[in-house]
């Protein structure tokens, strides 16, 4: 006789066969001691998985899971970060000897009190809790309940309400069976009360394991003033009035100075200089001839030094350049006003002249000196004049249409002249 | 189709427009959504962990990273089918990050479970057995046994073939048999 292959049995099983099949193999297992014990070995552990892992869980478990799962996503939604799964589920302690058997619910209603779900085999490892065998009228052993540490968002009961009930009444029953879920431990109370209710504190002191209620939030002034932040400010408030005094006192008072002037200003006293220069000259006996080389372009009024009415920007230091930080402080004015005399005026001079390659002078080129940064303009000449700390430094020569010269040069203690040729722009 | 395919694995339909105001940001409609298949899931949990306490984890990360990736749930589908996945991978993850139960862990002394009753208590060869099972295995068991999802179904669930299916259901029956038998 050919046996039942797994496949078939595992159809048979699954009642998908139909027809013909389902026949076939229905009249085999009937004939068939050894694949009956086959099919019936199989069906037992079907039967036993559904037992074990087909139970339906508790309702109230339930709840409390789905409440947990609610209490994350929740959290989530709102932009905070959410409680970690640990932080909600608290671990239950271990089942004790020592546990008081207590009554889950009263007799003939909930689950406990029904037939349960799974067929009785006997429990080889966990074995069911020893019930200790409770003498009428004993006296019931006083032991506090174990609570796990408060993490979880479930509600606290009144500090009014008994801390433990007659046995077998219904808050006892709530109760007791609340010890399976997390519930709140009480913070200690090690802060006494300030209230002139001294009975109320004492009876709050009293109360074993339950947090004494907030007070009652303050309001007005005494809110205000109960915050930390307000007495910082108040105390880094009371510290700057104490320091002024004394920085007063030993630095005078520091002079302010507004030195700012709007664009239309400053073109505005450009274009008054520049009258005013010219009104000399008509003043004068003499004709009107160019003064010196090296005559301050500030005085020329039609282009005034850009180095003093503008602030320039500081360029960078090419390599081999002194640190304009470490050098000495300059003086604000970085042109000379009048002639090339020595330095008089405060440091050592670079002076030249700019010409094109016909040797004409070049008027207005624009010279930069890159540290300190300097930038001034040439005259009528093609002079220019910088004042500058000695080294070695580099000045770039810009005009229009011309291409731009740049060129270091090493700035002893005296005056320098220096030369430059600009050749047409490409 | 199963004639014991009463559960809600096989209503495609079922909860199409509560994913459709999850996915919009509705919360209750999204809290609706998850308690509607939360004894389901809560089973398939337990199946998978084989323990109380893993089980409550696992069934809570699986819901809050469900209502996390609302919008790749797909709407065409049950629900459930996405659960059980998602379920799965937690756990798989988990159980090559953490490992096994501790080896000191001795074989069905469980938490109490709920009803005060051991989770199982009633055949260690059995629970055995199953802990040498891999996540996958088990979740198969549980959808063509417990659920009784047929096998197209449970094909679906996990998105593999029919015919694998019962190749490795006929395997893992074998299997069990041989063990609580010996």
């Amino acid at each position: 006789m050919k046996h039942l292959s797994s496949l078939q049995l595992c159809a048979f099983l699954d009642d998908v066969l139909v027809g013909a099949p389902d026949d076939e193999t229905a009249r085999h297992l009937a004939g068939c001691a050894i694949c009956r014990t086959r099919f019936e070995s199989w069906c037992h552990v079907d039967d036993s998985l559904r037992e074990l892992l087909g139970q339906d869980p508790d309702e109230h478990a339930m709840e409390q899971r789905t409440a947990w799962v609610q209490v994350a996503v929740s959290a989530e939604r709102k932009g905070f970060p959410a409680p970690e799964f640990s932080e909600l589920r608290i671990p239950m302690p271990p089942p004790t000897p020592s546990t008081p058997p207590v009554q889950l619910f009263p007799p003939g209603r909930g689950p406990v009190a029904s037939a349960p779900r799974m067929p009785a085999p006997p429990a080889p490892v966990a074995p069911a809790r020893p019930t200790p065998a409770v003498r009428p009228g004993a006296p019931q052993p006083r032991e506090p309940l174990q609570r796990p540490v408060l993490k979880s968002p479930v509600l606290q009961p009144p500090a009014s309400a008994p801390r433990m009930a007659t046995p077998g009444t219904p808050a006892q029953t709530f109760e007791t069976n609340m010890t399976r879920l997390p519930v709140l431990e009480p913070a200690p109370i090690t802060t006494p009360l300030v209230r002139a209710d001294a009975s109320a504190a004492a009876a709050a002191s009293r109360a074993p394991g339950y947090a004494r209620m907030p007070s009652a939030p303050r309001k007005g002034l005494a809110a205000f003033f109960f915050k930390p932040a307000v007495w910082l400010a108040l105390a880094a408030a009371a510290a700057l009035f104490a320091a002024v005094p004394l920085g007063v006192a030993k630095f005078g008072i520091p002079e302010i100075k507004f030195g700012f002037h709007p664009a239309h200003e400053r073109e505005a006293d450009v274009k008054k200089a520049a009258a005013d220069a010219t009104t000399d000259r008509e003043d004068d006996a003499e004709p009107a001839r160019p003064k010196k080389s090296g005559v301050h372009a500030s005085v020329k009024p039609a282009d005034p030094d850009a180095s003093v009415l503008f602030d320039l920007p500081a360029l960078e230091p090419e390599d081999g350049e002194p640190d304009p930080a470490t050098n000495e402080p300059e003086p604000k004015h970085s042109t000379q006003a009048a002639g090339h005399e020595s330095s008089s005026h405060g440091g050592p001079q670079l002076c030249g002249e700019v010409r094109n390659t016909q040797g004409q002078p070049i008027e207005g080129a624009r010279v930069f000196l890159t540290s300190p940064a300097r930038m001034t303009r040439t005259d009528r000449e093609g002079r220019f004049c910088l004042v500058c700390p000695s080294g070695k430094r580099t000045i770039r020569i810009e005009a229009t249409g011309r291409a731009t010269v740049t060129r270091t040069v090493q700035l002893g203690s005296k005056r320098l002249e220096t030369r430059f040729t600009l050749d047409a722009a490409n | 189709m199963h004639p014991h395919s009463l559960r809600p694995w096989t209503e495609p339909g079922r909860d199409h427009d509560l994913v459709i105001a999850a996915q919009r940001g509705d919360l209750a409609a999204l809290f609706t959504l998850l308690s509607a298949h939360r004894d389901t899931l809560w089973r398939l949990c337990v199946a998978l962990t084989l323990d109380q306490a893993r089980a409550e984890r696992l069934y809570h990360e699986t819901l809050v990273r469900a209502a996390k990736s609302l919008r790749s749930i797909p709407v065409d589908a049950p629900v459930l089918h996405w659960l059980a996945r998602l379920a799965t991978h937690l756990a798989v993850a988990w159980s090559r990050h953490e490992g096994p139960r501790t080896p000191g862990e001795p074989t069905g002394a469980w938490p109490v479970a709920d009803g005060e009753a051991p989770l199982f208590s009633h055949d260690p060869r059995m629970l055995a057995t199953l802990e040498r099972f891999s996540e996958p295995d088990r979740l198969l068991l549980h959808l063509a046994v417990v659920e009784r999802l047929s096998y197209g179904e449970v094909a679906r669930v996990i998105k593999g073939d029919a015919a694998a299916v019962v190749r490795r259901l006929t395997e893992l029956r074998e299997w069990l048999a041989g063990e609580v038998a010996a």
